[in-house]
């Protein structure tokens, strides 16, 4: 239990957890992005250059990063106006590939030699960030705007149909992902001090979308349990030195033979919340009971 | 309220609709039968927007709707069914209902109030009565009986608050009983002041239904007028029963 108590664990599981609910977002539009990684770090580098190169304060840089990736969340979001399903993952890969190799040979930011230079991320900002971002996306999922994406996943030609704007809609999924996904990469740069561009390839990409659907994406409960889970596993493990991947990659096919929907599922909070109205009623019945027993 | 002029639909070279004029009126319950094939989901997928005609032009109450996109006819109040059954997997009766409510209140944040949800809420409520699907609001749309699954995709439909309300062969599989039912519920649709067209075949549940009947065969509208006109009409007689 002592490796939580690191605050560089803290840290990591902190944004990990915010750009998984970044994915989260663009994903309840049933958009399956395998370029998250790359908005990321389209967040991570602006906000860099912002703060080392411009010296501009540290939290208006990483807002700033932010919302830019989102305007490229949105670049993004083009393919997926054509394409579904799988074929929309292969393409948000290769765009993201695309941007690695972009910051690979970008001179300015040090190509693939890195970015260095960047400091001011704490566990009271991430943790602060991730309370907001918690906060944003219940209140999305809850919101017309929120349904109106679970109806585009769930079918988008009866979308379109009930009158929404499917472009629209996962243009604007694509975007708001985005930003949030950027936003965690923003933090992910100030507190790595150091960047290249292998630090958001698809490999990243990948994890952030087993972080989503190993917890469940029916919920943003889901997304934090995963993406918890699946950040302090390996570190438990650590000591088991290479067998610790493999580790992490039977508990993957464990779950996914098991529970492929994912740990929390919309229909277990609900028996959960049944739970406890049944709970709360029987305790009311008991003491109307022993109330009027007494007198 | 719905006029078709001369609309051509050609997939290569297969004439799914050749020259089609149609008029449905305003307030009627309006029919269309046809033998398999003789393109009558591709009439409702043109008027919705889902397919453009080749040629020929669409007005729905005196705007051209003939290029406009799906969602843009659902917005100026042209509802539609699915033929197979199109629920959302994963929602519940109310959340899929709900659906329905979303075009309505989305455009513009001012519609995020909390007022205006509220309002959305009572209307899934009372669609879900209308339809006395009350009692499964809960239930997964996926997990419900058939006959009620179509009651849904109806419910889900007048959600959006149309004016016209198209059902592509709402009693498919259905047994007598639950026939019955559909026909009180279009005409109590239809008593709410929404105009309804439906693609049928089965003709006693079409012929005392419709007001008007439309009979289609090859794409091409071979008679129009009321259930006793069609169904003395030589034409169709050979289409449906052969010479």
């Amino acid at each position: 239990m002592d490796i939580i108590a690191s605050p560089a664990l803290q840290i990591i599981v902190g944004i990990n957890i915010i750009m998984a609910l970044g994915l989260f977002i663009t994903v309840s539009a049933g958009q399956f992005s395998l370029g998250h990684a790359s908005l990321a770090g389209i967040g991570a580098y602006i906000s860099a250059v912002l703060t080392v190169n411009l010296h501009w304060p540290f939290l208006a840089a990483v807002i700033v990063g932010a919302l830019a990736a989102g305007i490229f969340g949105a670049i993004f979001a083009i393919p997926a106006l054509r394409t579904r399903g799988i074929y929309l993952s292969v393409l948000t890969l290769g765009l993201g590939e695309l941007v690695r190799v972009f910051f690979s040979t970008f001179e300015y930011t040090g190509g693939v030699a890195g970015f260095g230079g960047m400091k001011g991320t704490t566990v009271g900002i991430v943790y602060l960030t991730l309370l907001f971002c918690l906060i944003a996306v219940g209140i999305l999922m809850r919101s017309p705007l929120g349904r109106a994406f679970q109806t585009v996943a769930a079918d988008e030609m009866v979308a379109e149909a009930l009158g929404l704007n499917t472009v629209r809609l996962k243009v604007l999924a694509f975007s708001l992902g985005g930003m949030m996904t950027a936003l965690g990469g923003a933090l992910y740069a100030h507190f790595m001090f150091f960047i290249d561009p292998h630090s958001f390839n698809y490999n990243q990409s990948v994890f952030l979308l087993i972080f989503v659907v190993f917890g469940g994406m029916e919920s943003m409960w889901g997304v934090v349990l995963g993406t918890l889970i699946l950040t302090l596993l390996p570190e438990y493990f650590r000591g088991l030195d290479q067998w610790r991947m493999v580790i992490y990659g039977l508990v993957l096919i464990f779950m996914m033979a098991v529970r492929p929907q994912g740990i929390i599922t919309k229909r277990l909070l609900r028996k959960v919340g049944r739970g406890f109205a049944y709970i709360n009623k029987r305790n009311k019945e008991l003491w109307r009971f022993e109330s009027n027993s007494k007198s | 309220m719905l006029t078709l002029t001369n609309v051509t639909k050609n997939f290569g070279g297969l004439k799914a609709i050749q020259s089609l004029n149609l008029e449905v009126e305003e307030g009627q319950i309006h029919g269309v039968i046809g033998p398999n094939g003789a393109g009558k989901t591709t009439l409702f997928n043109l008027i919705t927007g889902f397919a453009h005609p080749t040629s020929g032009e669409m007005f729905f109450r005196e705007g051209d709707i003939s290029s406009n996109k799906p969602y843009q006819i659902a917005r100026q109040g042209i509802a539609r069914t699915f033929q197979n059954i199109r629920l959302l997997p994963g929602m519940t009766v109310s959340e899929s209902v709900m659906s329905g409510q979303l075009n309505q209140r989305i455009t513009g944040w001012k519609n995020h109030s909390t007022k205006n949800i509220r309002r959305a809420k009572k209307n899934v409520d009372e669609l879900l009565d209308f339809f006395k699907l009350s009692p499964y609001k809960e239930t997964f749309a996926l997990e419900l009986p058939y006959g009620l699954q179509r009651s849904l995709e109806i419910a889900r439909a007048l959600a959006t608050e149309p004016k016209l309300l198209l059902l592509d062969e709402p009693a498919a599989g259905m047994n007598e009983q639950e026939t019955e039912m559909l026909a009180e519920d279009i005409a109590r649709i239809r008593g709410e002041g929404c105009t309804v067209v439906v693609i049928e075949h089965d003709m006693s549940f079409i012929m005392g239904l419709c007001d008007r009947i439309t009979v289609l065969n090859f794409g091409m509208k071979i008679a129009d007028g009321t259930g006793d006109e069609v169904r003395n009409n030589p034409e169709v007689i050979e289409a449906y029963l052969g010479k």
